[in-house]
């Protein structure tokens, strides 16, 4: 009884640390070609292979906002659905921050074996982002919990 | 007679560059809020951010929505003799460098008037999970005083430098 007791409690901390969120970072040096730089970077399935960056410029006139952003391409290889998170932080010679934002699935969750994009803003840190040598992009995931994940397809 | 004529183009030209640039200061600080509040002291000559009050924020539960309200509010105040463009950026790393919330904000029209105090929000809607685990965090000011170019240059003054994790 008492083993079985265990059992079941190891059962339930394993399924839970399973569905809790899940983070990587990594740096990558700054070498984009026409704003493209393939990078990569995973949790289990969920991976992210491109970033295209976009050094802006302010609006014009009074505006202070810039059009600065990166563009990031997740796919999802995996066999459940998650909610995915990106952030980026680009970081000139000293270190000192040039750009960052983050940005994510906004509504629902990022369905297994899709591919979506998300463009990260850097609307009010960007003066210098011609500077930037090294950046760093953190990808956090939080598994769709299996009670509301959709049944298995029946095998013939 | 040469030396003379130098040291002055290099006076002119100094002249001519600083007011075309833009300013940056970079600073990492321990994670040590009190009740989300931290004083902190980052500056750019006389533009400081002075203070910034963390929100671990809450998401929708039981709804599509993913979005979280964790949010850092910071405080600028510019005491300098001009008008200011500002912009704060905020990362939040943990004790193993990884980032757990990053953002930005700041002037969206105009200037910052010099003797102004005002507050951003930089918003943390997308990775925001594990702020939990914050240990440190780095905060950029980046301003560039009213009628002082519209491109900064690499004559600006060094800024603070920062080891980044």
């Amino acid at each position: 009884m008492h083993i079985r007791r265990a059992a079941l409690f190891a059962a339930a901390v394993f399924a839970a640390a399973a569905l809790s969120a899940q983070q990587v970072t990594k740096k990558f040096d700054y070498k984009p070609v026409d704003g493209i730089q393939t990078i990569s970077l995973a949790i289990d399935k969920v991976k992210i292979n491109q970033i295209v960056f976009k050094t802006g410029r302010a609006a014009g006139g009074p505006l202070r906002r810039s059009d600065a952003e990166c563009v990031i391409r997740i796919d999802n290889d995996g066999l459940t659905p998650v909610q995915a998170g990106v952030a980026v932080a680009l970081l000139d010679e000293e270190g000192n921050l040039v750009a960052a934002g983050s940005g994510g699935t906004r509504v629902g969750w990022l369905s297994a074996g899709e591919r979506d994009t998300c463009a990260i803003r850097f609307p009010f840190v960007y003066r210098n982002m011609e500077k930037a040598r090294t950046f760093l992009v953190t990808l956090e995931i939080q598994p769709k919990p299996l009670k509301d994940a959709p049944a298995p397809a029946p095998t013939p | 007679m040469r030396i003379r004529t130098f040291l002055l183009m290099a006076v002119f030209a100094a002249a001519l560059a600083s007011p075309a640039s833009g300013q940056v200061a970079t600073k990492k600080f321990p994670w040590q809020p009190v009740a989300g509040v931290q004083n902190i002291d980052v500056q750019t000559e006389a533009v400081v951010v002075g203070q910034v009050v963390f929100d671990l924020g809450s998401t929708l539960k039981g709804t599509p929505m993913r979005k979280s309200s964790a949010k850092v509010r910071v405080r600028i105040d510019n005491n300098s003799e001009t008008d200011e463009e500002v912009g704060v950026a905020v990362v939040v790393f943990d004790a193993e460098g990884n980032v757990v919330a990053a953002g930005s904000n700041g002037t969206k029209w105009g200037y910052l008037n010099k003797g102004a105090r005002t507050y951003y929000d930089i918003d943390f809607p997308y990775v925001y999970r594990r702020l939990d685990d914050a240990a440190n965090f780095i905060v950029t000011l980046e301003t560039r005083a009213k009628g002082k170019g519209t491109k900064p240059t690499d004559n600006a003054p060094a800024p603070d430098v920062t080891p980044v994790p």
